[in-house]
């Protein structure tokens, strides 16, 4: 799955950083809390969170996030943006619940692994 | 020499706490029987130079002769005669297990310059005797083994840091959340352009970044140094307090003392402490009410020896 398709699945817009719109995402991190998101061990993953402050994206940019999403139509925060801006890390934000985007997402996961298996 | 600051004063006052009045004291002590007269003693006093004596009958503390007994014993003429009927009987004494500080405040209370020291409370075993001196030179020797300590630990570490290609450091300010984060983001931009691995990078940049997040939302400030070595990377951050109250129960996932302002911010989840554990190949951290907390976190560019040190480690 590439950024431009999850963005698609979630409803999403892209604030910052549309040309990195190609790049891969290999897995999904989805937590309110920073610190159980610290804990995750993958790379090139999408960060989805209800948080909005600049710490989600310090937080991305740490642990190798390939993009960060705000859910439940949340705006974020001026700071956040502009260090999304200065990292180039594409930021999405989203009007879908937590629980609606991941099932999508979980959907179409499922999907691409059974036809990759094919 | 600067003025003492607030903790050099606490941490001397925490030494005469912990300091007992046995340890201090003078064991070997001249005494005299009630019998002995008064010039017998004065003589002695001139000649060991000390300015009073306790009296002892069978063992037990009868008395004390200072020198100002003596010179009134030559103002009234009784020189000559036997202490027992003169001495000074009304005794303050001390137990050995107390500590100087309820010494130093004996002389003051009582404006004495020495206490009998007894084996135990309401004992009249004499064990020693204790002057103002006696506590100021074991204070200066306590602290100078210390200061010995400490000195000898900062050159072991700086052995080890001699080494170090390259050292970073950073002075984190407390509450200020916006900025929290930055020394981690500058020491894995660091560690890019030299070439570390990746994995490993990632590792040293969340232990610096729970780190940072721990310093401002929880101390009064602090700093942190990144010494970047042949074969591993160090993370040490030092804050100035306030301490960890139980470091074992801080250690626990899911433990926290965050309030709902952290929370909302994402952080407090009480994973901060076992988070960098996880990641570093040796974590170790210090932390007293007196003077903050101080962590240490290692890790290897080489997965072998991280696993022989994790082997010691356990």
């Amino acid at each position: 799955m590439k950024i431009a398709d999850l963005v698609e699945i979630i409803e999403g817009e892209i604030v910052c950083c549309p040309e990195k719109a190609q790049e891969p995402v290999r897995d999904f991190a989805a937590s309110d809390l920073l610190s159980d998101i610290l804990t995750f061990e993958k790379d090139h993953y999408a960060l989805m969170t209800g948080l909005t402050n600049a710490q989600i994206i310090r937080t991305a940019e740490i642990t190798n996030a390939c993009c960060v999403v705000i859910l439940r139509g949340k705006q974020p925060q001026q700071a956040a943006v502009q260090l999304a801006q200065s990292h180039q890390i594409p930021l999405i934000l989203s009007p879908l619940s937590m629980f609606e985007a991941c099932s999508r997402l979980g959907r179409r996961q499922g999907q691409e692994e059974a036809s990759a298996r094919e | 020499m600067g003025a003492f600051n607030e903790r050099q004063i606490r941490f001397v006052h925490e030494l005469m706490y912990q300091i007992k009045v046995g340890e201090a004291m003078t064991t070997e002590v001249v005494t005299f029987p009630p019998t002995a007269v008064f010039r017998e003693i004065q003589r002695c006093m001139k000649e060991k130079r000390f300015s009073g004596t306790p009296i002892v009958d069978c063992g037990e503390l009868v008395g004390i002769v200072s020198i100002d007994d003596i010179i009134t014993a030559f103002d009234q003429g009784y020189i000559d005669e036997p202490v027992h009927t003169r001495m000074t009987r009304d005794l303050h004494t001390i137990p050995q297990n107390y500590s100087v500080i309820a010494a130093s405040n004996l002389f003051a209370k009582y404006r004495c310059g020495r206490l009998p020291v007894v084996a135990r409370a309401n004992s009249r075993e004499l064990v020693g005797i204790l002057t103002f001196g006696d506590i100021l030179s074991h204070l200066l020797l306590k602290m100078n083994t210390i200061a010995e300590r400490i000195e000898k630990e900062e050159q072991s570490l700086h052995k080890t840091l001699q080494g170090a290609s390259d050292t970073l450091h950073f002075e984190l300010a407390p509450d200020n959340f916006d900025l929290a984060g930055m020394a981690s983001t500058s020491t894995k931009k660091h560690l890019q352009k030299l070439g570390v691995e990746p994995a490993v990078i990632r590792r040293i940049a969340v232990i610096c970044y729970e780190a940072e997040i721990n310093v401002i939302i929880h101390s009064l400030g602090g700093y942190m140094e990144v010494f970047i070595l042949k074969d591993q990377v160090r993370v040490h951050v030092r804050d100035d307090g306030p301490g960890i109250p139980d470091v074992e129960k801080a250690m626990h996932p899911g433990y926290t003392t965050a309030n709902e302002k952290i929370r909302a911010l994402g952080f407090g989840a009480g994973m901060g402490l076992s988070n960098i554990k996880r990641c570093a190949d040796h974590f170790s951290i210090k932390s007293s009410m007196e003077t903050g907390t101080d962590i240490e976190a290692v890790v290897y560019f080489d997965p072998s020896s991280a696993a022989t040190e994790k082997e010691n480690q356990a």
